[in-house]
C-alpha cells in the first residue's frame, strides 16, 4: 500500500516539473497570433480541388498583434510525403495593406521550411509565405501547417488555421492530363493554334471523361423517349386513317402542329409554359415526354405511309378470308409495314437522338450541355469536337444499318435495281428500296427537318 | 329443284358518276360452275367483288344461302368465311410461307388449332400439287405456283362457293395450265364456282353455264354450246368473233 502511494507522489512531482519547464520554453497563448490564410491553388484540369502528386502553390499568412515580441524567424512543417525539392519560397511582411521591406533567408530541409529574417520584425504585422511548386502527397488527405515562431523570449507554437488544407488523389483523367502536360509532342502539337483550339489532347481526355455522363443521359433520353413514341405514332397513324372524321381531324391537327413547328419551340413551351400553369416536373422526364410527343407525329406519318404502301390487294385478300379490319391489320398489314418502315424509323431514331441536344437550352444535363460548359471553362472548341464524336459513335453505325436495311428490303421486294454507287449530292434520289412514293416523300421531308 | 346458293337481283354499282353495273340478275346453283365472259370494263370483276362485298353495291340485292349480304346488318366477315376468292394478282401474304398463308385465316377466323391448320394446309397444298413447296415464301415461287397457293388458301376455309377473278390473266402462258388444271379438278369435285376469265377453252370445257356481260348488263347466258356455237345477241357474236 505505502509503496503505491509513494510511487504516485513521485509521478505527480515529475508532471509538475515538466509543466513548469514547458511553460518556460513554450509559453503557449502568450502571443496573440492567428493564421489568416492557408490555401492551396486548385491544380486540377477544372474545378476547385487541389490534387496531390502534382505541383501547386501554397499561400499561408500569419497575423501578429501589437504588443507581441519581435519575431526573428519561422519554422513551418508540412505534412509527411510533401515534396519541396523544386519549391521556391517567398516571404513578405505587411503592415495592414502596406508592404514592408524585410529580407529573409528561406531554407528547405526535407518538409521543413526555415525562415530567418535579416533582422527581427516588430508586430503588428502579417507574414505571408508563398511556396511555389509544392507537391502534396498523392493521396486524399487534410493537414494543418504546424511550427513555431522564434522570438527573443523563445519559440511559440503556431495555432492551427480555421480550416485545414485538403488535397485529393488524382483521378484517372487528371493523371492522364498531367502526363500529357509534360509531353514534348503535346507541347509541339498545341503550338499550332488550330490544333490547340480544336484538338487539344488534354481537353480531349477531359472531355471524354466529363461528356461520357452526358452521352449516357442523351442515350437514356432517346432510349426511353423513342419506344414511347412508337405506340403513340401507331395510334396517331390509325386515327388519321379512321373512318370517323373528328378522330381523323384531331390526329391530323396534332401531326400538323408538331411537324409544322420547331422542336426548339415545343421544348420552350413545355419547359417555360407548364410551370406557369402550376405543372412542375422533373426536367428529364419532361424532356423525354417532349421528345416522344414530337417523334410520335413523325412516326405517325411514317407508319401511315407504310401501311398505305401495302397494296390494297393484301387487305382484300385478308378480308375475303373473313378477317376483320383489325385481324387484317395485325396479321397481314402491320407485319409487312414494319419491314418497310424500319429504315425510315431508324432514320427517325437518329434524328431524335441528335435532337436531344436541344434540351441543353433548358438545362437538361445531356451531352451538349456538358460540352457547352466545358468549352466555356476552357475557352476551347475541343469539347464540341469530342461531343461530335460521341454523337457520331452512335449515328454512324445506324446510318450504315439503314443502308443495309434498305438494300435488304430492295431484294425482298423483288425487282430491285442495284443502287447507284455514288448518290447524288444535290438531288435526293429515291432508292429502289422505296416501296412507295408517299413513304419517300415523308422520308425526304424528314431529312430536311 | 336445286337451291340457288347465290342470288343476285337487279344489282347496281356506280363509281361516282360511272355506272358499272346497270341492273344485273344472276342465280348460281349449288355445284354449278358459272363462267362470266365479257370485254374489259364490262363489269364482270365488279360483279364478282360485290358478291363478297369487297365492293358495296349501290342498288339491288345479293343473297348468299338466303342471307341478304347487301343488308348492312349482316356481319359480312362471317359470310366471307364461306366465300373463297382468288385474285388476278394472287395477293399472297409475302411475309408468310406458303404454309403460313394457308394457315393464317384458319387459325384467326375459324379458330382452328395450329396443328389442325398445319395439317389441313398440307392437304390443300397437296391438292394443288405443291405439297413439296409448303416452306417456300411467295417470292420464291413462280406466278402459277403462287396462284395455286392462293387457291389452297381459299380452299382451306372450306368455302361453299369459290370466286375466281381473272385468276390466270397475270400469268405467263406456260403457267396458265397448271392453274386451270387445279380449277378443273375443283369443278369436277363439285365445288360451286363463279369464274371470271378470258380462257374460252376453260369455259367451254368446264362451265355449266356461260354468262356474257357487257356494259354492266348480262346480254346472254346459257350452256357453253348455246353461247359459243349459237349466240343470239349481236354483242356476243361480235365479242366471240374478236376473240376467236
Amino acid at each position: 500500500m505505502t509503496m503505491i502511494f509513494r510511487l504516485r507522489a513521485r509521478f505527480a512531482a515529475i508532471i509538475v516539473a515538466l509543466m513548469l519547464v514547458s511553460a518556460a520554453v513554450l509559453p503557449v497563448a502568450a502571443m496573440a497570433m492567428d493564421v489568416t490564410a492557408s490555401t492551396t491553388r486548385p491544380n486540377g484540369f477544372a474545378g476547385q480541388d487541389t490534387y496531390g502528386g502534382k505541383p501547386t502553390r501554397l499561400t499561408w499568412e500569419l497575423r501578429l498583434k501589437a504588443g507581441d515580441p519581435a519575431v526573428g524567424g519561422l519554422v513551418l512543417k508540412l505534412p509527411e510525403g510533401t515534396n519541396l525539392t523544386k519549391s521556391t519560397t517567398k516571404v513578405i511582411t505587411l503592415e495592414g495593406l502596406k508592404r514592408t521591406s524585410v529580407r529573409s533567408t528561406n531554407k528547405i530541409d526535407g518538409r521543413t521550411l526555415n525562415i530567418t529574417f535579416s533582422q527581427p520584425v516588430e508586430p503588428p504585422l502579417n507574414i505571408r509565405v508563398t511556396v511555389e511548386q509544392i507537391v502534396l502527397p498523392p493521396d486524399n488527405g487534410t493537414f494543418q501547417i504546424t511550427g513555431t515562431v522564434d522570438t527573443a523570449s523563445g519559440p511559440f507554437a503556431i495555432p492551427p488555421a480555421p480550416t485545414p488544407l485538403t488535397f485529393k488523389k488524382m483521378t484517372v483523367a487528371e493523371s492522364m492530363i498531367y502526363w500529357l502536360d509534360g509531353q514534348a509532342w503535346v507541347k509541339a502539337w498545341n503550338s499550332v493554334n488550330f490544333l490547340n483550339m480544336f484538338f487539344k489532347p488534354q481537353i480531349i481526355v477531359a472531355s471524354i471523361f466529363v461528356e461520357f455522363k452526358g452521352w449516357l443521359v442523351a442515350m437514356a433520353l432517346v432510349a426511353v423517349g423513342f419506344p414511347l413514341a412508337i405506340p403513340a405514332g401507331l395510334l396517331l397513324a390509325f386515327a388519321k386513317m379512321s373512318k370517323i372524321a373528328p378522330i381523323r381531324w384531331i390526329s391530323s391537327f396534332y401531326i400538323n402542329v408538331i411537324r409544322g413547328t420547331p422542336l426548339f419551340l415545343q421544348i420552350y413551351i413545355a419547359f417555360f409554359g407548364l410551370p406557369l400553369v402550376g405543372i412542375q416536373g422533373n426536367k428529364y422526364v419532361l424532356g423525354i415526354i417532349v421528345l416522344a410527343l414530337n417523334s410520335s407525329a413523325y412516326l405517325a406519318e411514317i407508319f401511315r405511309a407504310g401501311i398505305q404502301s401495302i397494296s390494297r390487294g393484301q387487305f382484300e385478300a385478308a378480308s375475303s378470308l373473313g378477317m376483320t379490319y383489325w385481324q387484317a391489320m395485325q396479321n397481314v398489314i402491320v407485319p409487312q409495314t414494319v419491314k418497310r418502315v424500319l429504315p425510315t424509323m431508324t432514320s427517325e431514331f437518329i434524328l431524335l437522338y441528335k435532337d436531344t441536344a436541344m434540351l441543353s437550352a433548358v438545362g437538361v444535363f445531356e451531352l451538349m450541355m456538358y460540352s457547352k460548359n466545358l468549352s466555356a471553362i476552357t475557352g476551347n472548341v475541343t469539347p464540341y469536337v469530342v461531343a461530335a464524336s460521341f454523337y457520331l459513335m452512335v449515328t454512324t453505325p445506324l446510318i450504315s444499318y439503314v443502308r443495309t436495311l434498305e438494300e435488304r428490303l430492295a431484294v425482298a421486294e423483288g425487282g430491285a435495281t442495284p443502287k447507284p454507287k455514288k448518290p447524288s449530292r444535290f438531288k435526293w434520289k429515291p432508292s429502289s428500296a422505296g416501296p412507295d412514293t408517299t413513304l419517300m416523300a415523308s422520308a425526304a421531308e424528314h431529312e430536311a427537318r | 329443284m336445286p337451291q340457288p346458293i347465290v342470288r343476285i337481283e337487279n344489282l347496281h354499282k356506280s363509281f361516282g358518276s360511272l355506272e358499272v353495273l346497270k341492273g344485273v340478275d344472276l342465280e348460281v346453283d349449288k355445284g354449278q360452275v358459272v363462267v362470266i365472259l365479257g370485254p374489259s370494263g364490262s363489269g364482270k370483276s365488279t360483279l364478282l367483288r360485290c358478291i363478297n362485298r369487297l365492293e358495296d353495291p349501290t342498288g339491288g340485292k345479293i343473297f348468299f344461302e338466303d342471307i341478304e349480304i347487301t343488308d348492312p346488318k349482316t356481319n359480312i366477315n362471317k359470310v366471307r368465311e364461306h366465300i373463297g376468292m382468288v385474285f388476278q394478282s394472287f395477293n399472297l401474304f409475302p411475309h408468310l410461307t406458303a404454309r403460313g398463308n394457308v394457315m393464317l385465316a384458319q387459325q384467326k377466323v375459324l379458330g382452328r388449332s395450329k396443328a389442325d391448320a398445319a395439317r389441313l394446309a398440307a392437304v390443300q397444298m397437296d391438292k394443288v400439287g405443291l405439297g413439296d413447296k409448303v416452306d417456300y415464301f411467295p417470292a420464291q415461287l413462280s406466278g402459277g405456283q403462287q396462284q395455286r397457293v392462293a387457291i389452297a388458301r381459299a380452299l382451306a376455309m372450306d368455302p361453299h362457293v369459290m370466286l375466281f377473278d381473272e385468276a390466270t390473266s397475270a400469268l405467263d402462258p406456260e403457267l396458265v395450265r397448271g392453274v386451270l388444271d387445279v380449277m378443273k379438278a375443283l369443278a369436277k369435285g363439285g365445288m360451286t364456282m363463279i369464274v371470271v376469265t378470258h380462257e374460252m377453252g376453260f369455259a367451254r370445257d368446264v362451265a355449266d353455264r356461260v354468262v356474257f356481260m357487257d356494259e354492266g348488263v348480262v346480254h346472254e347466258q346459257g350452256t357453253p354450246e348455246e353461247v359459243f356455237d349459237h349466240p343470239k345477241s349481236e354483242r356476243t357474236k361480235d365479242f366471240l368473233g374478236h376473240i376467236t
